[in-house]
């Protein structure tokens, strides 16, 4: 006979091969849509009482009423009240697979029995009618009766029983009379056997008090006892509530699920990880109270048929994917595997159902996971472990067991957690962030500093955010606003934006929302995405009774965890236009680039991944990560103006939809995800989609145009049946399909919570792929682009196979089209096919080898042609400007413009030599990185096209920019030009001139800074304050000039400032030496004759004079300023002497002659300007004096054979030194 | 030469070298009219060093106010800086000759402070710079010096980045800065603020060397990527062979 699942299946997909549907069929496909959530919402509402572990599973809603009575329960509260309410509210609502969108069709077995009353509409009759039909095959089944049961008695029974037919055979079962029969459980009457019989439900007491029925799946808003506690604590409290079992709950648990709510409270009030929607995060604890595990008894199953026949039903609908999230599902059959429940019930004969009693529940949940073997064996090892070592399978199935422990023992899966990245600084690269890149140097030194703010942020917030009260925008706030004003007036937005952006990736790209120091918040989307971990914790949890730990459901909304919260914060914080603008410019920019991506497949089963592959998958990975990372901000940039804390109401939202119907995309996600499906590259492309849709605000998916992207995710899901084939691997599928579960999830909830009638996303869940044209009606009439869809689709699933198909031509087929004669288009064309063919048998890394070292080879070349040619033109142009700029400091960019343009047709040779260039360094390269035994026409081939591909490459760039570089280059080497001008310059030009240290310099020199110290130290005593024993020895000057003189030879250590100090300070020390006011002691004449000693004196210190003019002649790299000594204040010291010496002023001055370091009317012009300052009478007649000799001495005798000792003839005092 | 916090501030408390502050500063504008009448008494005589002992303020600092109030006085209008650093730097260009002498005999007495204490200074950090270069020559540790840097266009430079990082102590290092003094926390913290992390944030962790020793307690951010020393490693990590001297 066909069993149930192929049944269902064809019933499924009946219209699956038609375009439209049969007018007979108009009804089915109607029941169709309507099966699916109604099986689910019977499985959840079947369990609910039996399942009080872990969070509730998303599912449904009780019925319209209760979302109605909890809207206006909602508005009643207050303040934070109101809050944590509404998340609890918006929880259950967000939790609903298929919420009232339409009032009429409530899929609940209560519902219906009470719609059943006031008439329901036919769809909603025809939904209830196919479960009864299912329900009835079930029994026939069961009693052997199966071959009948088949999809043909199904069918006939359907039409019989019409929509609105009322009256059915005495003995037949009322199949409306929903309150004897409810479904899946009707048609019992056609069974003979009692004891197996499936005894309607009948209504339970409360029920009839038309009390929503309180199940585990959603927590309703209106019940006063579950409205106070978070979602899913309450079921357990509620559950025992029902069950009587009043003592169990204590008066301290009750304390601590407040706390909890308190708790949770609490960080929803911190935690603005999603403005608009509520966190639903869920605090689950399992209380370690007196309740115990029942022990799950194979023998104590009840309707073994059933169980099995619904397991069958409900795997096919998985399988399908006719489940809006499988994941979802597994999710739900692992809390019927572990679930605690409580005594059986068989006493309770009022209640019996299915799923009564923990027993039947695991019995169900074997056979389902039996069933979805193929999936739970690529679980994650430990979860494996987990279900491998559960005691329940190992009873109820020791086959799945044994396949279970097999899988675990052979499994090498793990949940992935990446190195967590060192937290680093975006590094500097002058490329880009240099002045060049700067409209001016204000903008520059700004940049220079912002840069430093944002990371002394980035620091302060790492230290301080996980203390208790720091607020990120009370201590943060005002300076990144105060940033922004900066960055407003210097528009250095791009710049920031473009740190920004590289800073989060490099912080955040890691499936931890950062590195380890950065708090250990795991990224617990990424791990519900792998939908190992929630379930691996849930299972532990109900092990070792763990409390509390947090799990966040298997739905979480978007969340920016670890140091992602940052920066939302910091764009949060910033709210500044400009700088969203360009980190959306610049975050589709990224997007695309990684988008774009090289994606090689590999053959699924290859045995030993060779190091291409491994790569590969990293290099895979890494992108994926950074997409799905950047796509969440963009997400979060693009959606954030019109979030609303609220759900807006239906009249705002369609004048909102109207209104941003005509604004075009920021990101073409439309279009980059049809490629994606038509290049076979949705692996890469549709999670960050994802990731970018999961950020939607209220309004976003009634626009059309992501209508159509939701239209076509919707598809692309539909299409990934899971099953091992060629096309796809499975566990590429399953990341899809886990990322739109996901999507679908959240997206649910938030048009359940607009309250939007109209709006029956579920139609299109619960609608096969055939359901291609309603989608078209329902969100878009183009059929054009229905009919686009379904090429793209056909294209997807026929496909050639994995080897050759998956990548993506990235090389395009343009090379060199520009430099060399076109040919014609089939040649053209013919060349591409050549090329693709070339690569196509040819290993993998060759292709990458080839495109690597094209662009390698294309970028260097741009960067030689600035190097040398570019360099040259600059230098040349530099002389050119040097010279002019000195003639007329007349209209600058008048001169630099006629500069450049005399370059620039040199500069044309640039395209010359960039093929020159490319075309000797690209198959050196090539010939380097492929392997040695790549045969000679392959090599060349290779060669051939990266060259070609690299002169294009370059070629492109340098025809179109080189005018620009060259000017640009021009212009700043000129503003140098202008800015050093001068005696600097000058003065380091002369120092270019020597050459360093003498040969075989040892460099024992005494450092500079050393020899400054000893001569100020020489200064100090002889300006004074002294004490009168206070002296300087002879040897000790003379040894610190000889010492000196190293000092300067030795040029390593030599820096200008420091020989500009020495030379300064040895013209003081000079000058101070000449006036005598040096105390110098221990002269080496110790005679007691006043003359003598005087004379010793004088020779001593014209020794220590001639050393200083010869160190200074010789030694002194840069200019001396001996003019110094003529100055008011040092000719001043001599003043100051009572009995004033001239001699050794005249040697000095004599020696500044005989040693080229002044000319005579140098020194003459000095003391003739000396003698126009204010001395003394007597002074300024001895100043007279000996300018007076100065000049006659020179002028008489030959000033360079004339011994300087030679007595002059003085006046005064100096006479009689004669 | 490593110090802990103790042992530098009880050093500090010994030196009894106090802040000048601004009460101090206050009294000195008072005794201005000191200045004048002690030069007319004697013109050579160190009035204006004595005078900055006496408030126990820099000789250099001292000089540098007593210009200013005369350049004041003398223009009518307040000088520049440039001007008065010229000047500080060759008193011959002051007008006035005996306030020249003053306040050259004030920035010679300095130890401290003023443009020739300033230009030791500067010199012993370029002699660092030049032993430090020295040795990652010796080590065979390829670099990128300042000058380098700074016509590259970068808009911070550190004294020398490393092409190819090293580890030092096992912290990865990327550049090095020498400093020829003493790391006291106030300077550190100045440093920290102006350059250190200015490089961190450009090219992530590296290495200062501060010559002549600093308070240990200050080395805190070598998890965060800036390292302290008072010599040049020996244990060094290159991404090939460990040079590891023990």
């Amino acid at each position: 006979g066909i069993s149930p699942r192929v049944s269902l299946l064809i019933f499924c997909s009946l219209s699956l091969q038609e375009n439209h549907v049969h007018d007979k069929l108009v009804p089915h496909s109607l029941l169709q849509k309507d099966f699916v959530p109604f099986l689910l919402n019977f499985l959840r509402e079947q369990t609910s009482q039996i399942l009080t572990n872990g969070p509730s599973t998303p599912a449904k809603t009780p019925n319209s009423k209760v979302l109605r009575s909890s809207a206006s329960h909602g508005s009643q509260k207050t303040g934070s009240e109101r809050r944590a309410g509404n998340s609890a509210g918006s929880c259950s609502s967000r939790m609903q697979l298929f919420s009232q969108m339409t009032p009429a069709s409530s899929y609940t077995p209560d519902a219906m029995r009470r719609g059943r009353r006031k008439g329901n509409n036919s769809a909603n009759a025809a939904g209830q009618q196919v479960a009864r039909d299912i329900g009835r095959s079930l029994t026939e089944e069961e009693d052997g009766k199966g071959d009948s049961a088949s999809l043909s008695g199904g069918r006939r029974k359907r039409s019989e029983v019409g929509p609105t037919s009322a009256n059915s055979p005495p003995d037949q079962l009322n199949l409306n009379n929903l309150e004897e029969f409810p479904p899946m459980s009707a048609a019992s009457g056609l069974t003979n056997k009692p004891s197996r019989r499936i005894n309607p439900t009948p209504v339970s007491s409360e029920r009839s008090h038309s009390k929503p029925k309180m199940c585990f799946t959603s927590t309703p808003v209106s019940q006063s006892p579950a409205a106070r506690f978070p979602s899913g604590t309450s079921l357990e409290t509620f559950a025992a509530i029902q069950k009587g079992n009043v003592t169990s709950i204590t008066g301290s648990s009750l304390q601590e699920e407040r706390e909890m709510l308190k708790k949770e409270r609490y960080s929803l009030s911190l935690d603005p990880s999603t403005p608009t929607k509520p966190n639903y995060s869920w605090n689950g604890s399992l209380t370690t109270d007196s309740q115990v595990v029942t022990c799950a008894d194979l023998s104590k199953v009840s309707c073994k048929k059933q169980l099995e026949l619904l397991a069958q039903l409900y795997s096919t609908c998985i399988a399908e994917n006719l489940v809006p999230n499988i994941f979802l599902e597994l999710f739900f059959v692992l809390q019927l595997l572990t679930s605690k429940g409580t005594t059986s019930s068989e006493d309770d004969a009022v209640e019996r159902q299915h799923f009564q009693n923990v027993h039947n529940c695991v019995y169900f949940a074997v056979q389902v996971l039996d069933c979805q073997f193929e999936i739970i064996s690529y679980l994650e090892r430990g979860t494996l472990k987990l279900l491998a070592e559960n005691e329940r399978i190992a009873s109820f199935s020791p086959g799945l067991h044994a396949r279970l422990m097999k899988a675990y023992e052979s499994s090498t899966a793990k949940v992935s957690l990446l190195l967590p990245s060192s937290v680093q600084s975006v590094s500097f690269q002058p490329e880009t962030d240099n002045r060049s890149n700067f409209p001016s140097d204000r903008a520059f030194h700004i940049f220079k500093k912002q840069r430093d703010i944002f990371y002394e942020l980035l620091r302060e917030w790492e230290d301080n955010h996980e203390k208790p009260g720091w607020d990120f925008e009370r201590v943060l706030g005002n300076r990144i606003r105060a940033m922004m004003n900066h960055l407003t007036a210097a528009c250095n937005h791009s710049h920031f934006a473009r740190l920004f952006q590289k800073q989060l990736i490099q912080m955040c790209k890691g499936p931890i929302g950062g590195g380890t120091s950065w708090g250990d918040t795991p990224d617990q989307d990424v791990l519900n995405m792998l939908g190992s971990d929630n379930l691996s914790r849930l299972k532990r949890l109900q092990e070792r009774f763990v409390v509390p730990q947090s799990i966040r459901g298997p739905c979480p909304p978007p969340t920016f965890p670890g140091c992602q919260q940052f920066f939302r914060d910091f764009i949060l914080s910033a709210g500044s236009y400009q700088f969203n603008q360009h980190l959306m410019d610049s975050l589709c920019l990224k997007i695309l680039e990684l988008d774009g991506l090289t994606l090689v497949e590999h053959e699924p089963s290859d045995g030993e991944a060779d190091m291409d592959e491994q790569d590969e998958k990293k290099r895979f990975t890494a992108a994926l990560m950074t997409l799905r990372l950047l796509a969440k901000f963009l997400g979060f940039l693009v959606f954030l103006p019109y979030q609303t804390v609220e759900p807006p109401s239906r009249d705002l939202q369609e004048s909102a939809v109207t209104l941003r119907n005509q604004t075009l995309p920021v990101l073409d996600v439309l279009k980059l995800l049809r490629q994606s499906v038509l290049n076979r590259r949705t692996i890469l492309t549709v999670p960050w989609i994802v990731e970018f849709l999961s950020l939607v605000d209220h309004f976003a998916p009634f626009l059309d145009y992501y209508g159509r992207v939701f239209s076509l995710l919707l598809q692309l899901y539909r299409c990934l049946v899971l099953s091992e084939d060629k096309e796809m691997s499975f566990l590429n599928k399953l990341l899809i399909l886990a990322v739109l579960g996901w999507l679908f999830q959240l997206l649910f909830s938030a048009i359940a919570e607009s309250g939007s009638v109209n709006f029956s996303m579920h139609v299109w869940l619960c609608y096969p792929l055939s359901g291609l044209y309603m989608w078209g009606l329902l969100f878009t009439p183009d059929f054009l682009f229905t009919g686009e869809l379904r090429k793209l689709l056909a294209s997807f699933v026929a496909g050639s196979g994995a080897k050759n198909g998956g990548f993506i031509r990235k090389i395009t087929p343009t090379a060199a089209e520009s430099l060399t004669a076109k040919p014609s288009v089939t040649q053209q064309k013919l060349q591409v096919e050549l090329e693709q063919a070339f690569f196509h048998n040819q290993p993998p890394s060759l292709r990458r080898t080839v495109e690597f070292v094209a662009e390698r080879v294309g970028s260097n070349c741009v960067k030689h042609i600035k190097a040398t040619l570019v360099a040259e033109l600059v230098k040349r142009a530099e002389v050119m400007l040097q010279d002019k700029v000195k003639e007329e400091d007349a209209n600058h960019s008048k001169l630099l413009d006629e500069v450049c343009a005399q370059l620039y047709e040199e500069g044309a040779q640039a395209l010359h030599k960039g093929r020159e260039f490319c075309r000797l360094k690209g198959p050196e390269a090539v010939r380097v990185l492929l392997p040695e035994e790549t045969s000679a026409a392959v090599l060349n081939s290779a060669e051939d096209i990266a060259v070609g591909l690299a002169t294009e490459k370059a070629c492109t760039w340098l025809s179109t920019n080189i005018t620009a570089l060259i000017k640009r280059e021009v212009r700043t080497t000129f503003n140098r030009m202008l800015r050093v001008q001068g005696p600097s310059l000058s003065s380091e030009d002369t120092q270019g001139e020597r050459k360093g240290c003498p040969p075989n310099c040892q460099h024992h020199a005494p450092f500079p800074s050393q020899i400054i110290n000893e001569i100020k130290d020489v200064l100090c005593i002889a300006v004074g304050p002294r004490d009168e024993d206070e002296g300087v020895l002879y040897v000790q000057l003379e040894c610190l000039l000889k010492r000196l003189s190293q000092t300067l030879q030795c040029r390593k250590f030599m820096c200008p400032t420091s020989e500009q100090q020495l030379a300064r300070c040895t013209v003081e020390l000079a000058s101070l030496l000449v006036s005598d006011r040096v105390p110098i002691q221990d002269l080496k004449p110790q005679t007691q004759k006043k003359p003598e000693r005087q004379r010793g004196r004088k020779n001593a210190v014209n020794g220590l004079l001639k050393s200083l003019l010869s160190v200074w002649k010789e030694d002194f790299w840069t200019p001396v300023p001996v003019q110094l000594m003529f100055s008011r204040k040092n000719v001043g010291y001599i003043a100051e002497v009572e009995q004033r010496e001239w001699d050794l002023f005249l040697f000095m001055l004599h020696g500044l002659v005989d040693h080229g370091l002044m000319g005579n009317a140098e020194i003459e012009s000095c003391l003739h300007s000396l003698q126009e300052l204010l001395w003394s009478s007597d002074f300024l007649e001895e100043l007279e004096a000996i300018s007076r000799i100065f000049i006659s001495e020179y002028h008489v005798a030959e000033p360079r054979t004339r011994p300087c000792e030679l007595v002059r003839q003085p006046r005064g005092t100096v006479a009689a030194q004669s | 030469m490593k110090l802990s916090k103790a042992q530098y501030d009880e050093i500090a408390q010994f030196l009894g070298h106090v802040q000048p502050t601004r009460q101090s500063l206050r009294k000195l504008k008072k005794r201005f009219p000191r200045y004048l009448s002690g030069v007319v008494k004697n013109a050579g005589a160190p009035v204006l060093l004595e005078l900055a002992n006496e408030v126990d303020f820099a000789p250099s600092l001292m000089a540098r106010i007593v210009l200013e109030r005369f350049l004041q006085e003398q223009e009518g209008t307040i000088p520049s800086k440039t001007l008065i650093n010229s000047m500080l730097r060759d008193p011959s260009q002051i007008p006035d000759g005996v306030l020249a002498n003053q306040v050259y005999q004030c920035t010679v007495n300095d130890c401290c402070y003023g443009p020739l204490v300033d230009c030791i200074k500067h010199a012993i950090g370029h002699e660092h710079e030049v032993l430090l270069r020295e040795m990652l020559l010796e080590k065979n540790l390829s670099f990128l010096a300042e000058e380098q840097l700074r016509a590259k266009g970068y808009d911070k430079t550190p004294d020398f980045i490393l092409e190819v990082p090293v580890a030092v102590e096992g912290h990865i290092i990327h550049w090095i800065e020498s400093k020829a003094s003493f790391g006291d926390e106030c300077s550190h913290q100045a440093y920290l603020h102006d350059q250190f992390w200015s490089y961190w944030n450009r090219f992530g962790p590296g290495l200062v060397i501060y010559w002549y020793g600093f308070i240990e307690e200050l080395d805190c951010h070598r998890e965060r990527g800036i390292l302290l020393k008072d010599c040049f490693p020996t244990d060094i990590v290159t991404l090939r062979h460990s040079v590891a001297q023990h």
